[in-house]
């Protein structure tokens, strides 16, 4: 099997698994809308600024949550089945299993934002389907499933489970955090690319050295 | 146990840090609008300097550790993080206390206080980590590849505090005075002050060094308390 | 006007630099207060050892 067709087999493991029991994107679904309704009354969104301003926050913020819900499920079934270690038991090289299990993150939460992004247009009538939010959106998912699948495999092994991986995470997150607000509003503003560049750099560059880095050290995680 | 590099150093030490006084307050200018408060300003960067030092300590022993398995790397990353943390807290708290006369507000998120806040998080991560893991191997493994990968992210957050600055107007006018802008009555004074820095960062370095081996022994001899109890045991 | 805003503020000066000593001091005796006992129970765990053989 060449490598590309290895990490979809363990994607499409994944998908098999949650389609079953739909249990991590229904809960990661109704715990967004809840975010949005309790944001909708905690921050006072009456002008037209201010709606502005604080929605691109209120959507990382929703997306970062949901994302975590999902990380911590995820790893969690993958060692209460006991699957990651039949899994390290085959011949697979441990940086596809790495990627396989960060694509598969990273597509739960990308379905979740796909319901998620027009929730908070229809809501807060803010114009976020754009393509360059989208395009930061999925680069912003992508670094945090990828440095999230490393964390929460280390997180599912220790005896606070659940508090552990968000200590872990936002500290090591929060420069892709600032990034994509930033960018999104940039973004959604409909400002030239030129003016939220270095944003979207700054997220690029995140997510490719946080991804590197944890394909590098993933093996060092799962061995015994 | 006679520990005679651990003493030498110890007095090393307390003659750096006892100089290291007598020049901030009796050697180092005054400054022209901060007068006397500004001379936190001494201790306050050098062991915050000192506790970022600790972080690059912890990334080396950390890499060290995963490619050796050796127990004294990870004995040396552990130590590291627990000074760096106390030197980061000492760091905030003066920090805070000089920013309260001069900015009159205890906290503002600019880069480098923001980059301390998430690095201080960090070493709290990391501790409680290696304290929800029971199995000494996997602790040391793990908080290892936590060192590393979150030392990646510090100065990736610098940068992205430090834009939002350069774009958004400075919050307020003094902060901008504040970040290292410090007027003294001649050119002497700039001098006198840039060189009792350098001197507190030394002497705060010479201290870490100091510390770092008091832990390190501690978290030795406790190995061996371990290791006795378990022969004795079995 | 400046004098009196210099004195006030001196109590800033002073409890910074009092945070630092109690917080140095306080992990300095906390970690020799530790290794003391530490090496207390080797030694006697060393005994032990000793009578055992």
């Amino acid at each position: 099997m060449t490598y590309l067709r290895k990490i979809a087999a363990i994607i499409a493991k994944d998908i098999a698994a949650e389609l079953r029991t739909r249990e991590m994107l229904s809960s990661m679904g109704v715990f967004s809308i809840l975010v949005i309704i309790v944001f909708n009354f905690a921050l006072e969104l009456t002008e037209r600024q201010i709606i502005e301003t604080t929605v691109p926050g209120a959507l990382w913020v929703t997306i970062i949550f949901a994302g975590m819900l999902g990380l911590n499920r995820s790893l969690a079934v993958e060692l209460d089945k006991g699957c990651l270690d039949g899994l390290l038991l085959t011949p697979v090289d441990r940086s596809a299993i790495f990627f396989g299990k960060a694509f598969g993150n990273a597509l739960f939460m990308l379905i979740v934002e796909v319901i998620l992004v027009p929730l908070f247009v229809v809501f807060f009538n803010v114009p976020l389907v754009q393509p360059w939010v989208i395009v930061i959106v999925v680069l912003g998912t992508l670094g945090f499933a990828g440095v999230g699948t490393l964390l929460s495999s280390m997180a599912v092994n220790t005896r606070a489970r659940e508090v552990m991986l968000p200590i872990l995470l936002f500290p090591v997150a929060m420069p892709m955090l600032i990034a994509a607000v930033k960018a999104t509003s940039g973004a959604m503003m409909g400002f030239p690319v030129s003016d939220w560049q270095q944003w979207l750099s700054l997220l690029i560059v995140f997510d490719v050295i946080l991804i590197t880095v944890s394909v590098m050290v993933f093996d060092y995680v799962v061995e015994e | 146990m006679k520990d005679t590099t651990g003493t030498i150093l110890a007095v090393v030490s307390a003659v750096l840090v006892a100089t290291a006084l007598v020049l901030v307050f009796l050697w180092a200018p005054l400054e022209m609008t901060m007068k006397e408060v500004q001379r936190i300003f001494y201790f306050h960067v050098a062991v915050d300097w000192v506790g970022f030092l600790a972080f690059f300590v912890t990334l080396v022993s950390s890499i060290l550790y995963l490619r050796t398995a050796a127990r004294k790397w990870d004995i040396v990353a552990l130590s590291s993080v627990e000074i760096g943390a106390l030197f980061l807290t000492l760091g905030a708290m003066t920090g805070s206390l000089w920013a309260r006369p001069v900015w009159n507000t205890w906290w503002t998120w600019d880069a480098r206080l923001t980059t301390v806040a998430i690095t201080w998080l960090v070493y709290l991560a990391y501790l409680m980590l290696r304290g929800a893991i029971d199995d000494p191997q996997r602790q040391a493994r793990f908080s290892a590849v936590y060192g590393i990968v979150s030392f990646v992210t510090v100065p990736l957050t610098f940068a992205s505090v430090f834009f939002l600055r350069t774009i958004h107007p400075a919050l307020f006018a003094a902060s901008t005075a504040a970040q290292g802008r410090m007027q003294f009555d001649t050119g002497l004074g700039s001098a006198k002050m840039g060189m009792t820095l350098t001197f507190c960062v030394i002497a705060f370095t010479v201290v870490y060094v100091t510390l770092l081996r008091m832990r390190i022994k501690l978290e030795r001899t406790a190995d061996r308390v371990a290791r006795l109890q378990q022969e004795l045991v079995g | 006007m400046s004098e009196i805003m210099g004195f006030k503020n001196a109590i800033f000066l002073v409890v910074a630099y009092g945070v630092f000593w109690v917080g140095t001091f306080l992990y300095v005796m906390t970690m020799s207060a530790r290794q003391r006992n530490l090496e207390k129970d080797l030694e006697a765990l060393e005994e032990l050892v000793k009578k055992d053989k």
